[in-house]
């Protein structure tokens, strides 16, 4: 049977290296896709989640709510990643929004097609607003419910839906019907 | 409402293996030192937890053992005749010397003086 995020947190606490790799594991791609949203960059975005368990880890008494271990997280991460956007922006001297066509760093180890086509939603993401993306790459990525968007956002369900009509319209009119699949 | 969900699968990076675990490895191996500190950490305190318990047993064992020898030795005291009687008699001291020596108290000047009329003729 496997344990509950309170379980896995307890453990964790207490240096089981096995525990906090489950945590790492369960909540890794969440944190991604939050990371992602709000920095725009694959490496910039795995960077964050770096960062941000290991803050996680070494602040893990000030989690007072161990079952709701995920939504603390994706606090710090976002936390992390709008501090790395704020400092990127300032040492570039420009938006990140209308920073070049980034170029994964790990673009070899996939094909060349889906690296394209990654760097195609990459860049038609930097069109759309941090929640949206946020919105976007949770429901659709990792398949939050709009509920759980809302709650992470700290806005009305309604707003989070918004968000992710807002963001899928501006997406697909960005990119067109190609990189569209229905459900 | 734009209710079709736009295919990012492009952009979930657990779709390469490779560069996924390399990422969750980077993080359990910079995590490392902190989850050994916490270990360390935690074994100083499960080993006092560990003899507290035992440690509390033997000291209330000691404190019972030790009461009641206190209250052996306090009977055997009561119990026995005073020191003194049995030198008094050897060295066929006078009643005042014996009271004194029981007393445990040097004599005063009129004691003494007491004492020497007493004796006198």
């Amino acid at each position: 049977m496997r344990d509950g995020d309170a379980r896995l947190v307890e453990r964790a606490r207490a240096g089981e290296a096995p525990a906090f790799e489950e945590l790492v594991r369960r909540h890794l791609r969440a944190a991604y896709a939050v990371a992602l949203a709000v920095v725009g960059e694959p490496a910039d975005a795995e960077d964050v989640c770096q960062d941000a368990f290991l803050t996680a880890l070494e602040r893990l008494e000030e989690c007072r709510r161990p079952d709701r271990f995920a939504a603390w997280l994706l606090q710090i991460v976002r936390n992390r990643a709008r501090n790395l956007r704020r400092a990127q922006t300032v040492r570039r001297g420009l938006p990140l929004e209308h920073a070049a066509q980034v170029v994964g760093r790990h673009d070899a180890a996939s094909g060349a097609e889906r690296a394209e086509l990654r760097e195609r939603l990459l860049a038609a993401m930097t069109e759309l607003s941090v929640p949206q993306r946020e919105a976007l790459l949770l429901h659709d990525l990792e398949g939050w419910r709009h509920r759980e968007i809302a709650a992470h956002l700290g806005v009305p369900e309604s707003t989070a839906r918004a968000y992710l009509f807002q963001a899928r319209r501006k997406l697909r009119a960005r990119l067109g019907a190609e990189l569209m699949e229905e459900s | 409402m734009d209710e079709h969900p736009i295919d990012l699968s492009p952009l979930d990076p657990a779709t390469d293996p490779v560069r996924w675990e390399r990422l969750v490895r980077a993080i359990t191996e910079a995590a490392a030192p902190e989850l050994a500190r916490r270990a360390a950490a935690r074994s100083v305190m499960a080993v006092l937890g560990d003899w507290l318990r035992p440690g509390l047993a033997a000291g209330f064992v000691l404190a019972v053992m030790t009461a009641l020898m206190l209250a052996l030795l306090g009977q055997s005291r009561e119990a026995a005749p005073p020191p003194l009687a049995g030198l008094e008699e050897a060295l066929e001291l006078s009643a005042p010397v014996s009271l004194w020596l029981s007393e445990q108290r040097a004599p005063t000047t009129s004691d003494l003086l007491l004492v020497l009329e007493g004796e006198a003729p």
